[in-house]
């Protein structure tokens, strides 16, 4: 299996500069390829110290630049955010020249309200935004021209320059959170990016009816899921269950915080978040303790040995044939997160880089 | 004074693209061991004439693969960017270059790209005026907000936060004598890109130092760029110098449609029109490129240097621009061209 390392730039507590959390994590982004990683990913957001990447193909861009094999993800770009597809087309297109091929590019629908009210898009119109701006690009990408008819988006004939000189078929991907969203990304021909917020065995049916759709749309495979988890991960049991538990949980009540998702309020009326105005409701029913017990439940933390086994079992449900790693975030310090990611390296990424595809 | 290296990505041959982008890269590789002091790129999109869609996003890609050169955009185009995701970008190249950033923003005036990229270009100059004073303040405060005509924008935090100021490092390309208040009440400084005769850049260069002087402020010295030919055999330069620029600015012909007089009419084009009849015909087409000719140094090592220090003495510059492979060139030929300039005219430069 592939091993991808995900970089989040997080600095919700802003005790440290922004400036020290980018040196910081462009120092553990450089090290995931010595250390035995196949890629590394990131995430757009905008406008807090909730995660501070709001260009993620410019991220890759650096990335790609300090070295000749590192393969690359975004997980996810935020496609509704962006005023002009066509323009994320070119840089994907760029990107992809300069990296001589290497990319893999998740798009996500985004849910962070205040990222749309800042960056002035109505969240109501984020899955068609979505869906059109998809299709633009995935078109653009393949034949060289973009052009598009849509409710939203009306693309007069474009082409991309430089232009695209290798199909992106299979290698572009829709990051995925919310039950029921999985079965839409068949048509459009997209891969899945798992980002789990719920038992990963409840998303095995799901995938089977997606795939099942997927061959019935395209003639072909669909691409294998990409899984991501937050990892934390020590030799010492003890001190993996309390510090793992530790940042995971703040990092999940800083998600919770940063999408309000504790407030069923706020999404009640947004076209294409019915689903969350419910899921709202159960994480202010349940307490935002228990849901980040949930949340940790389906992360990878423990022993070497129990995250390779964690890693292993979530392969076997979903399928996937690379895991990506998230090893620092909240405001965990950096030294932590070296150690966290340097054990990781050296006693689970060798046995997980031996394990064949399969499930 | 300071040298860079300029990366235009020029596919005017019409070679295939990826070779064309491996092939700069390559050059751009060559920046910081040959010695040079900074490396720049330029924004244009959808034809041959450069592929080069993000100078931002490709200064990344060299932020990630060198220590020590400045890294600069000329330019920018700002209408054709959003006010918050432009200043992000930039804020990114600072914090992935620690700091190497060098801003040059534009207005552009290629219709091929206002057109498909949906911009009005008859609210171009105005809504450059708004963004670049949106985009200046942004940068020093990390806070985006702005209400103008044209551009409006609620506040907002923007994240990383700047951790140097920009100033000193944010140039205007320098098109018209009209953006020298705006210069001078910034505070930022002037890129000289050729698109007219010397003198016409000097007259300026005047005006934008004029218009400091009203204000009682220093204007900051003047970044002048240009593409260049240098070879030791001074027939060979001259002669091959001159076919290479031929071919560069018949690619800038294709690209701004010089060619026809579709613009007659085109209130927004009033430059354009006036360039479409001289070119109509070829004495016309020869005496274009004849006046833009002077502004790019040609010849010896020794003769380049002369000219580049020539150009340095008239605008009163410090920070020369050149660029090794344009037009129609081979990778070959850029690559001995920037090597050459490298070896017998930069240290002569930079000691001045």
């Amino acid at each position: 299996m592939r091993l991808g390392y995900g970089a989040t730039f997080q600095n919700p507590g802003q005790e440290i500069t922004d400036r020290e959390v980018y040196r910081e994590e462009i120092r553990l982004a450089r090290l995931a390829e010595p250390l035995g990683f196949d890629s590394v990913w990131s995430t757009e957001h905008h406008v807090t110290g909730y995660q501070m990447c709001p260009d993620v193909l410019q991220f890759l861009s650096y990335m790609a630049g300090t070295s000749d094999t590192l393969e690359l993800g975004s997980m996810v770009v935020v496609i509704p955010w962006h005023p002009n597809p066509a323009r994320v087309a070119e840089q994907i297109a760029v990107l992809d020249h300069y990296c001589d091929g290497r990319l893999t590019v998740g798009f996500g629908r985004g849910s962070g309200r205040i990222e749309f009210e800042k960056l002035g898009v109505d969240m109501g119109e984020a899955r068609d935004r979505f869906m059109e701006a998809t299709a633009l690009i995935q078109q653009g990408l393949e034949t060289g021209e973009c052009e598009y008819q849509g409710a939203i988006f009306q693309q007069p004939r474009l082409p991309i320059r430089p232009a695209p000189f290798k199909s992106f078929k299979g290698r572009l991907y829709a990051g995925v959170a919310s039950a029921g969203s999985i079965q839409l990304m068949a048509k459009p021909g997209l891969g899945i990016l798992l980002i789990p917020q719920r038992p990963w065995k409840d998303i095995r049916s799901e995938l089977d009816e997606y795939r099942a759709l997927f061959r019935k749309h395209h003639g072909r495979e669909a691409p294998p899921p990409v899984g991501v988890a937050w990892v934390f991960c020590d030799e010492d049991e003890q001190r993996a269950r309390e510090e793992g538990e530790r940042w995971l949980t703040r990092y999940w009540r800083g998600v919770i915080q940063h999408y309000d998702f504790a407030k069923p309020e706020n999404f009640a009326g947004i076209k294409g978040y019915e689903n969350y105005v419910g899921q709202a409701q159960g994480i202010k029913d349940a307490g935002v303790d228990a849901i980040a017990k949930d949340f940790m439940d389906v992360q990878v933390w423990g022993t070497p040995k129990t995250c390779f086994e964690k890693i292993r079992y979530i392969q076997q449900q979903v399928g996937c044939e690379q895991f990506v790693g998230i090893f620092r975030y909240a405001d965990m310090p950096f030294s932590v997160a070296e150690r966290n990611l340097r054990t990781f390296a050296t006693t689970v990424l060798p046995d997980l880089k031996k394990l064949s595809a399969k499930a | 004074m300071k040298v860079g290296l300029c990366i235009p990505f020029m596919n005017h041959a019409g070679v295939d693209d990826h070779e064309l982008i491996q092939g700069d890269l390559a050059l751009g590789d060559l920046a910081e061991p040959l010695g040079f002091d900074s490396l720049w790129c330029f924004e244009h999109h959808f034809t041959s004439y450069m592929l080069s869609p993000n100078p931002l996003q490709t200064l990344t890609w060299f932020a990630g693969r060198t220590r020590r050169v400045q890294l600069g955009t000329m330019v920018v185009v700002l209408p054709w960017h959003h006010p918050v995701r432009v200043a992000e970008q930039v804020l990114l190249l600072d914090h992935f270059s620690r700091g190497r950033t060098l801003l040059g923003v534009g207005r552009g005036i290629g219709r091929v790209e206002y057109e498909k990229l949906g911009v009005d270009q008859s609210e171009s100059k105005a809504l450059s005026i708004e963004l670049i004073r949106c985009l200046t303040s942004t940068l020093e405060s990390g806070v985006c907000e702005y209400d103008g005509e044209h551009v409006r924008q609620p506040k907002v935090q923007l994240r990383p936060r700047p951790f140097q100021s920009f100033r000193d490092r944010i140039f205007i390309g320098a098109g018209s004598p009209e953006t020298s208040p705006l210069c001078a009440e910034l505070g930022v400084g002037i890129l000289v890109i050729p698109q007219k005769a010397p003198e016409a850049h000097v007259a300026d260069i005047t005006a934008y130092r004029e218009a400091y002087e009203r204000i009682g402020a220093r204007a900051p010295a003047p970044i002048f760029q240009g593409m260049y030919f240098v070879d030791e055999d001074p027939v060979r330069a001259r002669e091959e110098g001159r076919r290479q620029f031929d071919l560069h600015y018949d690619a800038i012909i294709d690209h701004y449609e010089f060619r026809g007089n579709h613009m007659a009419n085109d209130k927004n084009n009033r430059a354009y029109a006036a360039l479409q009849r001289m070119i109509a015909t070829p004495e016309g087409e020869k005496a274009w490129k004849d006046t833009l000719f002077p502004m790019n140094p040609v010849g010896t090592p020794k003769q380049v240097r002369d000219q580049i220090l020539d150009q340095r003495k008239w605008f009163g510059a410090d920070h020369f621009v050149g660029g090794a492979r344009y037009g129609a060139m081979s990778l070959a030929e850029g690559e001995r061209n920037l090597r050459l300039f490298a070896e017998k005219v930069l240290p002569g430069l930079k000691a001045e």
